[in-house]
């Protein structure tokens, strides 16, 4: 191979890679490690040692508590040992979690085990396409916080009733982006399979299910966030254990750096299970 | 019942599209073995037909029987080409090339064992882990043909798969697919609007008028296989070719009038 003269030699590398086509060698900056890691973290970074200026300095109403107050009162919830009796916030944070968590993969899991099938076959039979997505357009545009009082007068205030919820908010957005995946695969593909002998199960099963992954894996994501926002509500509203009631219990006890904790463990874990899913999606979608 | 020397029988079919007619009393005569081209211009119905014998599309009358058996809906004696290789891309080529099989439960040691044979035979068989989307043009067109092959079709039906490959791979498919041909004794209908790839390829080649379709000319290709592209420059070939110009100006201008 022909090497240009006066080139050094990570340069010369580069150029040969770009004509292989090989992005790797050519990744810019804020595509390496460090430099997704950098942009990852700045603007919450900025944000915490700005409001730590803020506390500290006294410019800002003495309500609100500091990033570090907040983390070791977090801290403390999580791995503190109870001093007295009375205090609710020594290492009972893994309870409240599990409470929030197994709802929430409860009512998530039914949304998509019943929601994937479901979409699949508005999408892929005329018949229950005319059967059935009107109710669900209907059905979907009423906001989570009105299914409340209905869910709570017909389930009491009971996980049953908190799973209802999520499974509700979730699965309004899987169902709907799963059917309008499978209307997205193309007809040539249904008629290979045809024509290759797959009886309609195995189309629907083998062809129209992995044809709509990309368009599954939308649903599955605003799902997942949909069913946070469900069970904190719900938590919010009656149900006395999880996160959402730390919430509440923290306000009616004026406990401003517990609520604050309690935001950002929920953001993070919501940003958790998104990435989660789109992990899943990354291996489920490979072609 | 002596078996007949008959791959595919249409008689006096019809369709309509819209209220309008798209084939209309269209008769069809494929012999086993046989490589049968319809040239016509674009959007003639000539896809429709092989639509219909395919079961894609349903008649409104008319018979279309294929191996003696009535034709209703699509199956794995009828295996299609279609113009791009849709393959499915989810799959491995090795999965794409063995669907046919696992489809309708029938992929035994044996089957495997003719699958392999298959994709070595046509130069694929490195690439059974790979992707469709890794594989070339002219790859994909191979494999699409291999997992119709896999299914022991009584004939293959062609619409125009070459279309979207450039003239040098298009030039290597025609001569994979006469090959092809010659191997496994298939039948096929082929569908295009290249004059040439019908006469370079075909034993015979029926000329379509515009919509509804009707056959203009029916041109019997004597020369022998394998050919070679030299015959692309013959005086048969030239002959052939006029006749099958003059058929489609004189429907062209009958349309015009």
């Amino acid at each position: 191979m022909a090497t240009i003269p006066n080139m050094s030699s990570a340069r010369h590398a580069r150029a040969q890679a770009a004509t292989r086509g090989d992005a790797n060698a050519c990744t810019p900056w804020y595509e390496r490690r460090a430099g997704r890691i950098l942009l990852f973290l700045l603007v919450p970074v900025v944000v915490v040692v700005l409001w730590q200026a803020l506390v500290e300095w006294d410019l800002i109403v003495n309500t609100i508590p500091a990033p570090t107050e907040v983390a070791q009162t977090q801290w403390h919830w999580m791995f503190g040992v109870p001093k007295s009796s009375v205090d609710v916030y020594a290492g009972t944070w893994w309870d409240q979690l599990y409470a929030s968590g197994e709802r929430v993969l409860l009512g998530y899991l039914f949304a998509a085990l019943i929601g994937i099938p479901l979409g699949v076959l508005i999408g892929a039979s005329r018949v229950a396409y005319l059967l059935i997505d009107h109710i669900i357009q209907a059905l979907r545009t009423v906001p989570a916080p009105a299914w409340v009082p209905f869910t709570l007068a017909f389930f009491g205030l009971s996980t049953v009733a908190t799973v209802w919820l999520i499974f509700l908010v979730a699965f309004f957005p899987i169902v709907v982006n799963t059917a309008s995946g499978v209307h997205q695969v193309p007809t040539v593909f249904r008629n290979a399979a045809r024509m290759l002998g797959a009886p309609t199960m195995f189309v629907w099963t083998r062809v129209l299910f992995p044809g709509s992954l990309p368009f599954i894996f939308v649903g599955l994501r605003l799902g997942v966030g949909m069913a946070w926002i469900a069970v904190v509500v719900s938590e919010l509203v009656g149900v006395k254990s999880g996160l959402g009631y730390s919430l509440y219990q923290a306000y009616q006890f004026g406990r401003m750096d517990v609520m604050i904790a309690t935001m950002v463990v929920l953001g993070v874990l919501g940003l958790a299970s998104d990435r989660a899913v789109g992990l899943l999606a990354r291996w489920m979608i490979r072609s | 019942m002596v078996k007949s020397m008959t791959a595919v029988e249409m008689m006096g079919v019809s369709m309509s599209y819209a209220g309008l007619p798209v084939v209309d009393d269209f008769t069809l005569h494929i012999d086993k073995g046989e490589f049968l081209t319809l040239v016509g211009p674009s959007g003639c119905g000539k896809s429709t037909i092989l639509n219909i014998v395919a079961g894609f599309a349903r008649a409104s009358s008319g018979v279309v029987r294929v191996a003696d058996r009535d034709v209703a809906g699509p199956g794995p004696d009828r295996g299609v080409c279609f113009q791009q290789a849709a393959l499915f891309p989810w799959l491995t080529l090795w999965d794409n090339i063995t669907f046919g099989p696992r489809a309708q439960r029938r992929l035994d040691p044996e089957r495997r064992k003719r699958a392999a044979q298959l994709l070595t035979e046509f130069g694929l068989g490195e690439f059974l882990q790979h992707r469709p989307s890794q594989l070339s043009g002219g790859m994909q067109q191979r494999a699409a043909i291999a997992r119709i092959l896999i299914n022991d079709p009584a004939v293959l039906l062609m619409d125009e798969p070459f279309g979207a490959l450039d003239a040098q791979t298009r030039l290597r498919m025609q001569n994979f697919v006469m090959q092809v041909q010659a191997e496994f004794g298939s039948t096929i209908l082929f569908i295009t609007h290249d004059v040439d790839e019908a006469i370079y390829m075909s034993d015979r080649v029926l000329v379509l008028s515009t919509r509804p379709a009707r056959i203009v000319a029916e041109i019997v290709i004597g020369e022998s296989k394998p050919r070679t592209p030299d015959y692309l420059l013959s005086e048969q070939f030239r002959d052939h070719k006029s006749r099958a110009f003059k058929a489609l100006q004189s429907s062209l201008e009958k349309e015009a009038a």
